[in-house]
């Protein structure tokens, strides 16, 4: 064709298909090559009769707006010819321009669509596009793009560019391209499009955090996402709510918190309807119901993340199941200790870390209502000012675990260390360091002696604030009982003087003898019919009046009478007394301040425990905090049978007597075991045998004490096993209720604890379970809150 | 019918007489392309973008919108392996040096992602994002521990060591109109790169060549009209230079000494053999096997024996 019939050619052109009004040229597409930018004179495409390089519109525009080209590099939205370019854009101009100052953008929408040709065109008086889709035309919406830069997606009226076909909530009334690029087809960029870790706030998520990488599957060659937890558009079932303390705030656009539940199909979604589920979901990663770090699970029970450098990693035993409770948060699962058996038992307090509408009392929580985010930062992203934690296990704050030994209770078989004149006892002196007896600092050798408040539980205290003294979260009981702080302890809160950032305000002496010795100089009453109260030391207790002896030190050798025969014999020296190194000052006066340095972590299971409160230990474990190397001592709670008692004739005994019994406690004033159950009365006759561990044992008599109570008499041969007696076998109570020591025997069924309590420096007898340890022989001790 | 109607009738029939076609759409060899991707299937491809040959001779092709590059073996088309990338991933080439590194060029935040052989990110070249205006394409040079990073918005190919810091070298400065593509002859120490060129100039699309030592031009292959006018991916084998031209959608084959076009590979179109926005190309030396980034398909295609001429 030469240039004469081109130009004629053009000139027609123009007259018929140039619109009456004449367009400039957009003056990027003007200055790139004029109309050869995106016609082609010579074997164009037709399109609408416009002669184009390429056989659609859209592919005319990816010449230089596609990928890896040289212009704005956009991408059309959804299939090809579904939406063309020319939906939105005009390539040549408009007398108008658009809100973003340009006239690119005008949303032509069906006037130059070629897929729609239902209708006239000519007849929309305002922008209007239509869905298109396999199935045919949808209805016309109209769009607004002439009010403001954000006008992408509107709520108010629905005529925002994107919410004409779709509908989300979020990030509503924001320009939707921030996540929706024109570069990407306006395809969603998932989550790390704006969630990554160069974000900021909200936004930010770290990657240092295995949830935030795709550590977590890839050694197993899959791919894990956001998705996999989270849904697009906070479509998840589960609610986070935000909590500004712990530092989670999802609050714009609306959000109230954030979302979990993803079960869109994919294998790897984390599914379940609570968070708490969400999160043992993968954590119990070979899916047998238990997490158990022994077969892979990353698990909050047994020894899990090393969070204290190289301080002792504490076991904190198993659970018979992965959830804590059942849902409803009624029944707890059966929890193990590591090395003490008599510990295992259902858990009874669950830490929900949920003080909003749901945790308002101590206890177990319903699995709903705990929050796993609010003590782990899941993403890492430490965005609470005071979280400066990073690395497993992922914490809002600092938290150094337990860095002591397990305490519990001696036990037989368990062959302790003699520590000085106190012989092969547990807790004889800091050397003590056998499982089998408490674990406090002087014996785990200081291990928090480089810690505070601040750098070991830092965690803690964003909830619980650093008021150590009086701390006490609930102010009611398991029942919702109104409380006191001190009304979980036995006297004051025992904070103050045990915790690392208490002020030792309620630190008292242990060994001050009024208190030690509420009724008498150095024994009571019913002791002091036992003559020198050997047995009935109290609190490490030094004999002031008589300084030459020490009645809770005592050792002693076999031949020595003030020894009590006690064996293995601690050679010359009587009085162990001398020989304690707990460090602590035994005298009259001198107050130990801060004689503990606990951290959170050595009494508290952050999680769920087998104790109230959290707890994981108990100083006043009163059952089982005796030891005798004498298998045959007597102990509440042991089973006994009652045989013989008959209801006819002189014995009158009621019915119910014959039978098995628990023992419930025992009164040491008149020798008796004391058994609960629902008793119409006791016996008068002495026939009456009880069996205890298979031997036999008549008993003097059986006493009706109270409709649910009766009290077995014992005879001398049994009242020797009672727990805490302390007759020697050898020796016998005369009549006078002196004890009559034969000379050349040995004690060897004694209950050596006793003997030797001064290393049970906190203890609490309540022999009648009336809830104090004001009476006969009872003993004050600590803390009331948390019985085995 | 108004005389208006009746006479833009006219034009239309004159205009369409006066149409010739110019593809001759010319091709050879057995063509197989990828396995289509399935929904939710992790190793398939959606996006190829660019396309890079392993010392193993399999491929490592990167998947532009779905930012990860994958591992294809050449022979099954399976893909076999991929990596996350750091975000839209142009180009991605190999060396064997330092225990392997992959080097990825990062559309979204306009740098080169350095990657181990696991897959695992060490560094940017540069040490840190935004060091570059728009990375398109990259080339290696394992010899040199050299990286050739095509900057198109600079409009000049920079050089990067190996460990990240910049040569302060580049080619093509003054020279390039905006590049897209590029690949390196080692037999000839060549550097070649595809331009779009300078658009008032009709026929300013065009290939350069340049010197690797001396880094001055040495070759231009020009294109326009019925030539090439959206020239991307490029590899030159036994002097003949393999070009993709999007829009065409076609591999036109082009011999380096005389500079005539001996082959075209594929036309546009999404059934078997056609091509939609291709973007890069690739030729196994030994058996001649033309591997295609169809990105509008999002599928490999081969031509098997493809770069065969007699």
């Amino acid at each position: 064709m030469n240039l004469i019939k081109l130009k004629i050619f053009l000139l027609i052109f123009g007259f018929c298909f140039v619109p009456t009004t004449s367009w400039a040229l957009l003056a990027e597409h003007l200055n790139y090559n004029g109309c050869d930018t995106c016609h082609n004179l010579h074997g164009g495409y037709v399109l609408f009769g416009a002669l184009l390089n390429q056989e659609t519109s859209e592919a005319t525009c990816l010449m230089c707006h596609g990928p890896l080209s040289v212009a704005t590099e956009a991408a059309i939205h959804g299939t090809s010819g579904q939406i063309t370019c020319l939906e939105c854009h005009n390539p040549h101009n408009n007398d108008d321009p658009n809100i973003l100052g340009g006239n690119n953008i005008l949303l032509l929408g069906m006037e130059y669509d070629s897929n729609d040709t239902d209708g006239s065109r000519s007849a929309l008086d305002t922008p209007q596009i239509r869905e298109e889709t396999g199935s045919g035309l949808g209805p016309l919406k109209e769009v607004v793009f002439e009010v403001t830069p954000d006008d992408w997606h509107r709520p108010s009226d629905s005529y925002g560019v994107c919410n004409a076909c779709h509908t989300g909530i979020h990030n509503e009334g924001n320009d939707c391209r921030g996540c929706h690029t024109h570069s990407g087809g306006f395809a969603g960029a998932g989550c790390t499009g704006c969630h990554d870790g160069n974000g900021a706030g909200a936004l930010a998520v770290s990657v240092h955090s295995p949830h935030s990488t795709n550590t977590i599957f890839n050694s197993i060659g899959v791919t894990y996402t956001c998705e996999n937890c989270h849904t697009a558009h906070e479509a998840g079932n589960i609610q986070i709510p935000n909590n500004t303390t712990v530092g989670i705030l999802y609050n714009s656009s609306g959000h109230n918190g954030i979302s979990l539940g993803a079960d869109d199909g994919n294998p790897n979604d984390a599914v379940g309807t609570t968070e708490a589920e969400i999160c043992w979901n993968c954590h119990d990663q070979n899916g047998d119901g238990v997490l158990s770090e022994a077969d892979g699970d990353i698990s909050e029970w047994e020894i899990n993340s090393d969070s204290n450098g190289s301080a002792n990693n504490y076991d904190f035993g198993s659970l018979s199941a992965r959830e804590w409770v059942n849902a409803g948060g009624t029944t707890g699962a059966t929890w193990t200790s590591a090395n003490f058996s008599y510990k295992t038992a259902a858990i009874q307090s669950t830490h929900s870390v949920n003080p909003y509408n749901s945790a308002t009392l101590p206890g177990l929580d319903p699995v709903a209502f705990i929050r796993c985010s609010y003590c782990h930062d899941v993403h890492d992203a430490n965005i609470l000012a005071s979280d400066n934690s990073s690395g497993k296990p992922y914490l809002r704050g600092t938290w150094m675990g337990n860095p002591y030994r397990e305490d519990g209770a001696p036990f037989a078989g368990q062959t302790y260390v003699a520590q000085g004149e106190f012989g092969l006892v547990p807790r004889g002196g800091v050397g003590a360091t056998e499982l089998g007896g408490y674990q406090i600092d002087q014996n785990n050798g200081n291990p928090t002696s480089t810690w505070d408040l601040y750098n070991s539980a830092g965690l803690c205290i964003v909830c619980h604030t650093d008021n150590i003294d009086s701390m006490n979260y609930f102010d009611v009981d398991e029942s919702g009982v109104a409380e006191l702080p001190a009304d979980s302890w036995v006297g004051t809160n025992g904070h103050s003087n045990a915790v690392l950032g208490g002020t030792g305000s309620s630190a008292a002496n242990i060994f001050r003898e009024d208190w030690r010795k509420p009724n008498d100089g150095y024994c009571s009453p019913s002791s002091a019919s036992n003559g020198y109260c050997a047995g009935s030391p109290n609190m490490a207790y030094q004999h002031l009046i008589l300084s030459a002896r020490g009645f809770g030190f005592r050792g002693g050798a076999a031949t020595d009478g003030e020894g009590f025969y006690v064996e293995p014999s601690l050679g010359s020296q009587p009085y162990a007394y001398g020989d304690y190194n707990w460090g602590a000052s035994v005298d009259e006066l001198t107050i130990d301040d801060q004689y503990h340095q606990f951290s959170c972590s050595k009494c508290h299971n952050p999680h769920a425990s087998r104790l109230p409160r959290l707890m994981m230990t108990n100083c006043l474990d009163v059952v089982h905090n005796t030891w005798d190397d004498a298998p045959t001592t007597m102990l509440r709670g042991d089973v006994i049978t009652i045989s013989g008692a008959s209801t006819s004739g002189a014995q009158g005994c009621s019915t119910d007597v014959n039978g098995s019994h628990t023992v419930d406690y025992f009164d040491l004033s008149s020798s008796s075991i004391v058994i609960s159950d629902s008793f119409t009365g006791g016996c008068n006759r002495q026939d009456i045998t009880l069996t205890w561990q298979g031997d036999p044992y008549a008993l003097t008599s059986v006493d009706f004490v109270a409709p649910d109570k009766i009290s077995l008499n014992a005879p001398e041969d049994l009242e020797d096993n009672f727990i805490g007696k302390i007759v020697p076998s050898a020796g016998s109570i005369n009549g006078a209720g002196t004890i009559v020591y034969p000379v050349g025997t040995d004690n060897s069924e004694v209950t050596i604890s006793r003997a030797t309590s001064a290393q049970n420096c906190h203890r609490y007898i309540d022999w009648n379970n009336d809830g104090d340890a004001a009476d006969l022989d009872e003993q004050p001790g600590w803390n009331t809150v948390t019985p085995w | 019918m108004s005389i208006r109607r009746i006479f833009q009738l006219f034009v239309l029939l004159t205009t369409a007489l006066l149409l010739v076609n110019c593809s001759d759409g010319s091709g050879g060899g057995t063509v197989e392309t990828t396995n289509p991707p399935e929904p939710s299937e992790p190793l398939s491809l959606l996006s190829p973008a660019r396309v890079e040959a392993l010392p193993t001779g399999d491929l490592v092709v990167s998947d532009y919108t779905e930012n990860k590059f994958c591992l294809l073996d050449k022979n099954s088309l399976e893909i076999t392996m991929c990596f996350a990338a750091k975000g839209q991933p142009t180009g991605v080439v190999y060396t064997e040096n330092d225990g392997g590194l992959y080097f990825v060029g990062n559309r979204s935040v306009c740098s080169v992602d350095v990657f181990d052989a696991q897959g695992q990110f060490i560094y940017h070249l540069g040490g840190t994002t935004g060091v570059f205006k728009s990375v398109n394409d990259l080339a290696v040079d394992s010899d040199a521990r050299v990286v050739y990073v095509l900057d198109t918005k600079a409009k000049v190919v920079r050089l990067f060591n190996f460990n990240g810091t910049d040569t302060g070298l580049t080619i093509g400065a003054g020279i390039l109109n905006q590049p897209t593509a590029l690949t390196i002859d080692a037999g000839a120490s060549s550097l070649f790169v595809s331009d779009y060129g300078d658009p008032t100039v009709p026929a300013s699309p065009s290939v350069k060549g340049f010197d690797l030592v001396t880094r001055t031009q040495n070759y231009a292959l020009p294109g326009g009209s019925s030539r090439f006018s959206s020239p991307q991916g490029i590899w030159v084998d036994n002097g003949n230079v393999f070009l993709v031209d999007v829009l065409s959608g076609e591999v036109q084959v082009w011999r380096q000494s005389d500079n005539t076009r001996i082959a075209v590979l594929g036309q546009i179109g999404s059934e078997l053999g056609e091509l939609m926005y291709p973007l890069d190309v690739l030729v196994d030396s030994t058996s001649k096997d033309v591997f295609v980034a169809d990105n509008r398909n999002g599928r490999i295609t081969v031509f098997r024996g493809g770069g065969i001429f007699p």
